[in-house]
């Protein structure tokens, strides 16, 4: 005699539930490719678990995902994204579920609308993972000391952390994040935008100092940089900070301009991040590239500040003047000649040694193309020598780059 | 991936009670299918289905073993004849909705898997409940992720129907002059059912417990089917019969929708039902499973698959043969249609239930209660307070409602009036369909519910 076996569970609201996936993963790849993790051992955060979760009721195990989403919430009491997907996987058990927050009363649209959109690019996290063949972009460069670099992926609601040893940059980590309400490209204070640009940690607020709202700690940015300076852009105070006590995570776009993270995730960057060392990206076009286009973008970048290097050797001040941008303005409000004059070593001497040492580049993960370096410049005029740090902000005018933006640190 | 593959030897519950002459080929067929030779043990099948085209049993087999040869749209054939024929068996139904689930057609299945839940009214009502309390538990975890917590009013009471009675196919039934909870639900089946003669009743009640009940590796939360050589079935039928009075009286209770001819026959004979209902089920809580001794596997409720297995053979038997042999058809209200007509009274009552049903579908509570008479009865003993606050978190709590009254009989008798008709309640998440009687009177002139009672 025989009979049927079923596997556990097997609902037509399993299969809904497959289909909201689908949905919710949508468009859910960039450059990356295969979700194969970096070898980091850490423990299950939520984000995972709730992968995990929606995995099991893609393969219709309803039960198996109700037990993880239970231990979920209870892990996570204030996970509130957690709590959605169960109320939706207890339903699944009597009704079919077809959407996510299926049957939440009315009248909490803009939270649960929310909540939609946290899961929509929690769950892409995974699948939008790059392969450890790629690397980001936008650091070209970075410099030996700089240990690690953040980008934050504003399209994507994602933080990576990278770690560079040897001369190679590896993925660490990727975190949720939070922005602002009304996304990127900070113009003005109050605008509840985030800036997009290239930017460094420049300090570490304990949260016991702060307000409840900003959890368990801050990390404040040096926004506005000098080309946002020079663009007028203005505001203050941006800062990745952690979430308050009653909730483990905020919307995607939900803050004045700073970007958010779990306090956990908070932690482990505070402890990772060097202060005025380490830098962070912003953008909403952060692509992940191989090694040869990688090598192809530093050699353009390397080559940019190679040829301006060369015009101050040779005292070519036509080319070099050709070198910046119209519209450059120096953090004085000088112009170019007036800049170029400022920073002219013995005018009258006749042969100078002009080097360049400890360079980093990077590129502005956004749509205008803008490549920071910061570099050493060491000058020798027979016994005179002069060393700066400087930092240019190279930016694509037509077909060739020009320096809009440059500081001696 | 929906389901395993027929695997092994599992279950065996016995759903038919066929002529025992069928056993050996049964077991036979269920031998060969056992040591896979699933073509041998197909044409078996066809070959006895040939002589006995309609044995329930032996076509059910044959579904199963289409299906094992990935045949489904034969199987599915086969599995869709039993149901038009067998509509009280969950077996077929459910296996209709794992071949329409591993085809993807998951409404189809769905559809299926529902009505299978239907078959017996007693674990529609748990089901409704266990919705519920789903319901419950989902609304929670949606005011935690909306962080609605504090300001959210406590839940609701309770809106969990409160089975009285057994449900026909569970077991022994009792009277239930006070009615079930007139939910959506056809809920608890207040099948009035004496304990029939058992010289009568016995011999269609037989009912075949799962042979092997204790292989639980294959009890699923639905359970899957099986064919069991009948034999066994016997002797516990045998071992049932002797018992005390209520056990054996499996009569068919009609309760809830599809079945209709099987449900007529126990109404009859109310008020005998009541008395030896009481005895029986002293508590008023029953669990279903203490009313049925016979079954090796008290089950309460989570273990599905034994439970299953038994009411379901019992419900059967009645259609497949005994429907027969016992003309059953009186019904109890027939008789009663001596009343005198009186269309204006009749006509008002009519209106009156219309009313009360369009109250209930549009979910007006107020209007709904307001079709209810002062001297009702609120089913369970329940304060009428209780009684209406259960209704309107009922009513209320669903996404939508809709309940139509349909070939309803008036009787009409002095200042009393008894409605009796096919009750279609659908909500958002079920669908049944339930014979309705209202029992109303008039109060200065208008008429309103004093008694409901669900079952047929």
């Amino acid at each position: 005699m025989s009979h049927f076996r079923f596997t556990q569970h097997w609902r037509a609201s399993a299969l809904l539930c497959a289909v909201l996936l689908s949905v919710l993963g949508g468009e859910a790849s960039y450059a990356a490719k295969k979700p194969v993790r970096a070898p980091v051992v850490r423990k299950a955060n939520p984000e995972e678990l709730l992968s995990d979760i929606y995995r099991e009721l893609a393969q219709h195990n309803l039960r198996v995902a109700q037990q993880k989403a239970d231990a979920l919430v209870e892990a996570y009491p204030n996970f509130r994204l957690g709590h959605l997907v169960r109320g939706d996987i207890l339903l699944m058990h009597t009704r079919a579920v077809t959407a996510l927050g299926a049957a939440v009363p009315p009248g909490e649209d803009s939270k649960l609308a929310d909540l939609r959109r946290e899961a929509a690019v929690r769950l892409q996290a995974e699948p939008g993972r790059p392969s450890p063949a790629l690397l980001p972009r936008a650091l070209l460069q970075m410099r030996k000391d700089q240990r690690h670099a953040l980008i934050v992926d504003a399209k994507h609601s994602r933080l990576y952390l990278y770690e560079n040893r040897n001369d190679q940059i590896r993925l660490l980590s990727d975190f949720y994040v939070s922005q602002g309400k009304l996304g990127i490209n900070k113009l003005k204070e109050g605008d509840m935008r985030t800036p997009v640009g290239v930017y460094y940690i420049i300090g570490r607020l304990p949260g016991i100092k702060l307000p409840d709202m900003y959890g368990k700690g801050a990390l404040p940015l040096d926004y506005p940089n000098d080309w946002d300076k020079a663009q007028g852009r203005s505001g203050s105070g941006i800062w990745v900070h952690g979430t308050p006590p009653e909730t483990f995570s905020r919307p995607p776009l939900s803050t004045d301009g700073c970007v958010v993270v779990s306090n956990d995730d908070l932690n482990t960057l505070t402890r990772t991040v060097e202060i005025g060392k380490t830098p962070i990206l912003i953008g909403d076009q952060v692509e992940f590239v191989s090694k040869e286009q990688m090598e192809r973008d530093l050699r353009v970048a390397s080559s940019l500040v190679e040829s301006w290097r060369r015009d101050v050797e040779n005292r070519n001040d036509a080319g070099l003047r050709a070198l910046y941008s119209p519209r450059f303005k120096s953090a004085a409000d000088e112009d170019v000649n007036a800049w170029l004059d400022k920073n002219r070593f013995l005018p009258g001497a006749k042969k100078i040694s002009v080097t360049v040492t400890e360079p980093s580049y990077f590129r502005q993960p956004s749509q205008e193309e803008v490549i920071v370096s910061n570099f050493t410049q060491q000058i020798v005029v027979g016994k005179f020598r002069h060393a700066v740090r400087k930092k240019q902000y190279w930016a694509k005018e037509g077909k060739s780059w020009k320096i809009v933006a440059e500081t001696n640190v | 991936m929906l389901y395993r593959a027929l695997a092994s030897a599992g279950i065996v519950a016995t759903i038919f009670a066929t002529a025992p002459a069928s056993a050996d080929e049964m077991a036979d067929v269920s031998k060969l299918a056992k040591a896979g030779k699933v073509v041998e043990a197909l044409n078996k099948t066809n070959e006895y289905l040939s002589k006995h085209p309609s044995d329930p049993q032996m076509r059910f087999m044959k579904g199963v073993l289409l299906t094992e040869q990935n045949k489904s749209d034969e199987a599915i054939a086969v599995f869709t004849k039993l149901t038009e024929d067998y509509k009280d068996l969950p077996e077929p139904y459910n296996n209709l909705a794992v071949l329409y689930a591993a085809s993807g057609q998951y409404d189809k299945a769905r559809v299926a898997l529902e009505k299978a839940i239907r078959t017996n009214p007693s674990y529609m009502t748990a089901y409704e409940n266990l919705g519920d309390v789903y319901g419950k538990m989902a609304s929670q975890a949606y005011d935690k992720a909306l962080a609605l917590g504090a300001n959210n009013a406590p839940p609701a009471k309770s809106k969990l129907t409160l089975l009285r009675n057994f449900s026909s196919s569970t077991g022994a039934k009792f009277a239930a002059p006070e009615t079930a909870a007139p939910a959506p639900a056809p809920q608890a089946p207040q099948v009035a059912t004496a304990p029939r003669a058992p010289a009568n009743a016995a011999p269609p009640l037989i009912s075949q417990i799962p042979a092997d009940a204790g292989k639980s590796t294959t009890l699923q939360r639905i359970p899957a089917l099986s064919v069991t050589p009948p034999a066994p079935a016997v002797k516990v039928a045998a071992a049932t019969m002797p018992a005390p009075a209520p056990a054996p009286a499996k009569l068919p209770a009609p309760a809830p929708a599809p079945v209709p001819p099987a449900a007529k026959p126990p109404v009859s004979a109310p008020a005998p039902a009541a008395a030896p209902a009481k005895p029986a089920a002293p508590i008023p809580v029953p669990v279903l499973a203490k009313v049925e001794p016979p079954k090796p596997t008290p089950v309460p409720a989570p273990a599905p698959a034994p439970v299953k297995a038994a009411p379901v053979v019992v419900a059967q038997a009645e259609p497949a043969k005994p429907a027969k042999a016992e003309p059953p058809k009186p019904a109890k209200h027939e008789p009663e249609k001596a009343a005198k007509p009186d269309t204006s009274d009749r006509d008002a009552v009519l209106a009156q239930v219309h009313g009360w049903a369009k109250a209930w579908t549009a979910q007006n509570v107020d209007s709904y209660l307001g079709y209810y008479s002062q001297e009702f009865e609120p089913p369970k003993g329940l304060s009428r307070k209780a009684w209406a606050d259960e209704r309107r978190a009922r009513i209320e709590g669903k996404g939508r409602i809709r309940v139509e009254v349909g070939a309803p009989e008036v009787v009409v008798n002095g200042n009393t009036a008894k409605v009796t008709f096919h009750q279609t309640y659908e909500s958002d998440r079920l669908t049944a369909r339930s014979r309705k009687t209202l029992v109303l009177v008039k109060n200065g002139g208008k008429w309103q519910i004093k008694q409901e009672a669900s079952g047929s």
